[in-house]
């Protein structure tokens, strides 16, 4: 009985602790010092150093060989599947079968032109003493694939550029391409020892002008993609051990499609102000350094949040400027750059997941980093400066020039808003 | 056989209410636990739960002819210019028995401070900054306060003189959620208290005065820190509420910065925060009709405690010291009543009540009046009280407000500490 009533007491309190009031309206009253505060900061010791790098073309929807303005485009480099697309079980080794024959095959690639008035003729050219690794879409430039890369190509096939006919949903369309009798090229060596499928486009003869074909990334639903067919014919025996018996021959065409391409670009000579200026540009390989040292030294309060982080740039006007995107992104290492540098590669790691976009507006440019802001006043990451690089989307001849710390008026400046307790 | 009761009884919810001081400082101090005391506008020093007997003075514990738990909960409403706003409460749950006719012993727990709020700041702040028009506004929610689980002891001094020791120990907590609006985007800081602490309580009375005409009991209290309270602080990373659930998450698109990027929340110890000195007096007059009394009580309470603005940033309309008279009746119901209308307990009260906020800032007056009754029922003299306030504060810095309190009382009698015959 006492138990009992010792139980009561304890389970009632627990429920009765439970049951709390809760309000209806909130009321008015000054809540002026309440411990949660905006304010904000600017901040002007921002640094910036220019660096370049073989440009990077890979990534893009088109392939371009010849001239544009002040930028020569030597080679195209495509690499196939070594699967076909329309089934994963038919690679170039099982074409060596001995119940296969094969009739004949293509490459094809699809030009951009929309007429056909002096066609163009390309050579084909393949590598087949080159080892699994003939160009990386990333890492391949007009540096590390010279005229002696270039000159190491087997040729192995011509082709003019002509017109092409087919039909979507019963209705005729119309495409240019120039489509390479690469027959003798599947031979036992391309199709089995040799395992970099990669073949090279040029031009016979350079005209002056720039032309260009799809690359695999233009669109994967418009079969614009580089691709080499091949035609065979396949002969299944009732008896496979008895091939004298009689034969059913089936009359098949495979596509493998083109995985990674590239055109090799030779950019100009840079200008005063691409070094004097912090510069950013896809074409030239220019990239640029960001130094943002204050933050280190940064006194804010305890528990701060960040509502905004401007880093803001103006840029030096420049009319054909239409649409100009950059990347801003904070760096892995430690870097010292005190004037404008070449190097051979972009060895500067970084934290992509904190990569942030401006585009040029209004001649300036803003990068919100607040993450990244976030982020070392967590001591998450060292504040050890941040990279500035193009889209690969901007055009190749477009160069934004930056205005530096030196430059008085039209600095950069950090404009940081926060709220903390 | 009547626990059943109890928890049904108690389950009952009520409109809720809000004043304005009981969003300040520690909030609202609780000084009734009973609704028996209530109903006689006393804090619990005179009796009130029966002749001789206050559920709130263990002194009295003593006259008590069966053992009991004890149970009230009770329904606030608060009306000014500001709005009309209510909460429920906890008010007491406590189980206590005499052992003999001069000691007794009991334990329970009862609320100390109840801290509610919910406040919009009353102006909005505009600034431009880079262009741009920023309009800011606060908001401030929170709900906790401080709660006591006590033990306390009756005991003989002389032949007409007993004492009462009680021990509290405080504890609670206080979540608190300060939201800052920068045109619709909501940056939350949310804060907690840890509180603990431990207060004595020592309790007197004397029936030497217990004859002649008019005869009286005397009661007197004080209080005092055995170890004063003092909070744990915990602050948390203010964040932007960007899905706007109101929780600091990840659910798409996610909260600002990242919930797994935040350092744990900040923890720093505040002591003293609440050190009271409280004093009480009672006067029970015995009417020449048996059963009916008149009486009067003093209650004088003061925090010493300190309230540093890191930990209070709203303090201004705290009440930090209060003083009550009051002067009450009461017809007690005898022992042996049969019919029903015996068996009712009368109660009422009037009091004034004068405070004064955070350092002596302003004062509040508040003025009203109680009416109450208790039935007993069962042969263990079981009880249901119930007990109405009607007060009028006046006075304040913000606003006049009318407190109307309803409170439900349920006691449960048992006898313990009797020897049975075997059967």
């Amino acid at each position: 009985m006492k138990l009992l009533y010792l139980t009561s007491v304890l389970v009632t309190g627990t429920f009765l602790i439970s049951i709390n009031g809760c309000m209806e309206e909130p009321l008015h009253a000054d809540l002026s010092n309440e411990n949660l505060e905006l304010d904000t900061l600017h901040l002007y010791d921002i640094e910036g150093e220019t660096y370049q790098i073989p440009p990077s073309i890979g990534s893009k929807t088109r392939l371009s060989l010849g001239v544009d303005g002040e930028f020569e485009y030597k080679a195209i480099l495509l690499k196939t599947s070594f699967v076909s697309s329309e089934s994963v079980q038919l690679s170039y080794a099982s074409l060596l079968d001995s119940n296969i024959l094969i009739d004949s095959a293509f490459f094809t690639v699809y030009l951009t032109t929309d007429t056909l008035i002096n066609p163009i003729s390309f050579s084909l050219f393949s590598f087949p003493d080159q080892g699994d690794s003939v160009f990386s879409e990333s890492k391949s430039h007009y540096l590390n694939f010279t005229e002696t890369e270039i000159a190491l190509g087997q040729y192995e096939a011509s082709a003019l550029e002509e017109e092409s006919e087919f039909m979507v949903d019963s209705v005729a369309n119309s495409v240019f391409r120039a489509r390479f009798n690469v027959s003798d090229m599947l031979d036992s060596t391309f199709m089995d020892s040799s395992l970099n499928y990669t073949v090279m486009l040029t031009l016979d003869n350079d005209d002056g002008n720039l032309h260009s074909v799809y690359s695999r990334e233009y669109s994967s639903l418009e079969n614009t993609t580089p691709k080499l067919d091949v035609y065979f014919k396949q002969f299944t025996y009732a008896d496979s051990a008895d091939t004298s018996q009689d034969t059913q021959i089936d009359t098949l065409q495979r596509s493998f499609k083109v995985i990674s391409d590239l055109s090799i670009l030779v950019p100009p000579d840079i200008l005063d102000e691409d070094s004097s200026f912090i510069s950013i540009s896809r074409g030239k390989g220019l990239r640029s350094l960001i130094s943002l040292n204050f933050l280190d030294t940064l006194a804010l309060p305890n528990q701060t949040t960040f509502d905004k982080a401007e880093l803001i740039f103006h840029i030096v006007p420049d009319t054909t400027i239409s649409s100009f995107t950059l990347y801003a992104i904070p760096l892995q290492d430690t870097v010292e750059l005190t004037n404008f540098t070449y190097f051979d590669e972009d060895l500067f790691d970084t934290f992509s997941y904190l990569t942030v976009s401006g585009t040029v507006s209004d001649n300036q440019v803003v990068f919100n980093i607040k993450r990244f802001l976030q982020d070392h006043y967590f001591n998450h990451i060292d504040n050890l400066g941040i990279k500035l690089y193009s889209s690969v989307n901007n055009s190749i001849h477009s160069t934004v020039h930056l205005y530096s710390n030196a430059d008085s008026l039209l600095y950069p400046k950090l404009f940081i808003q926060y709220v903390s307790p | 056989m009547y626990r059943p009761k109890l928890f049904a009884i108690l389950t009952i919810t009520f409109m809720l209410g809000q004043s304005i001081h009981s969003g300040y400082g520690l909030g609202e101090r609780s000084f009734t636990h009973s609704a028996s005391a209530l109903s006689m506008s006393s804090r619990g020093i005179i009796p009130s739960f029966t002749e001789n007997v206050s559920l709130s003075n263990p002194v009295t514990w003593n006259h008590l002819k069966f053992a009991y738990l004890a149970g009230n909960i009770s329904g606030n409403e608060v009306s000014s210019n500001l709005g009309t706003n209510g909460h429920t409460d906890f008010n007491s749950l406590q189980f206590a028995v005499s052992i003999g006719s001069n000691y007794a012993w009991g334990f329970g727990v009862r609320p100390l401070f109840s801290h509610k709020l919910s406040l919009i700041g009353s102006s909005s702040d505009e600034f431009i900054v880079n262009g741009d028009t920023l309009n800011t506004q606060h908001f401030v929610d929170g709900s906790g306060g401080v709660s006591s689980l006590y033990t306390a002891i009756r005991f003989p001094i002389t032949a007409n003189e007993g004492a009462a020791i009680e021990l509290d120990i405080l504890f609670g907590s206080y979540r608190k959620d300060t939201k800052l609006r920068i045109n619709d985007r909501d940056y939350h800081y949310y804060q907690r208290h840890i509180y603990d602490g431990s207060l004595y309580r020592l309790f007197l009375t004397s029936n030497r005065f217990n004859k002649g005409q008019i005869p009286a009991n005397i009661y007197l209290m004080i209080s005092g820190a055995i170890k004063s309270l003092r909070a744990n602080h915990l602050s948390f990373q203010p964040f932007e509420d960007v899905n706007k659930n109101g929780y600091f998450d990840t659910s798409p698109p996610s909260d600002s910065p990242n919930p797994s990027s935040v350092p744990n929340a900040e923890s720093s110890i505040f002591k003293n925060i609440y050190n009271p000195f409280e004093f009480g007096a009672g006067l029970d007059f015995k009417l020449k009709n048996n059963k009916s009394h008149i009486m009067a009580e003093f209650y004088h309470w003061k925090d010493n405690g300190n309230k540093s603005d890191e930990l209070f940033s709203l303090k201004s309309l705290y009440i930090d010291q209060s003083n009550q008279y009051s002067i009450s009746f009461a017809k007690f119901s005898s022992d042996d009543a049969f019919k029903l209308s015996q068996k009712i307990q009368y109660r009422s009260g009037v009091y004034f009540r004068h405070d004064n906020l955070y350092n002596n800032t302003s004062s509040v007056n508040e003025f009203g009046l109680t009416v109450g009754f208790g039935i007993k029922f069962g042969r263990a003299k079981n009880q249901l009280d119930f007990a109405y306030k009607y007060g009028l504060r006046s006075g304040d810095v913000k606003s006049d407000e009318i407190i109307q309190q309803i409170t439900f009382g349920v006691q449960i009698g048992d006898l313990w500490f009797v020897k049975r015959r075997p059967k």
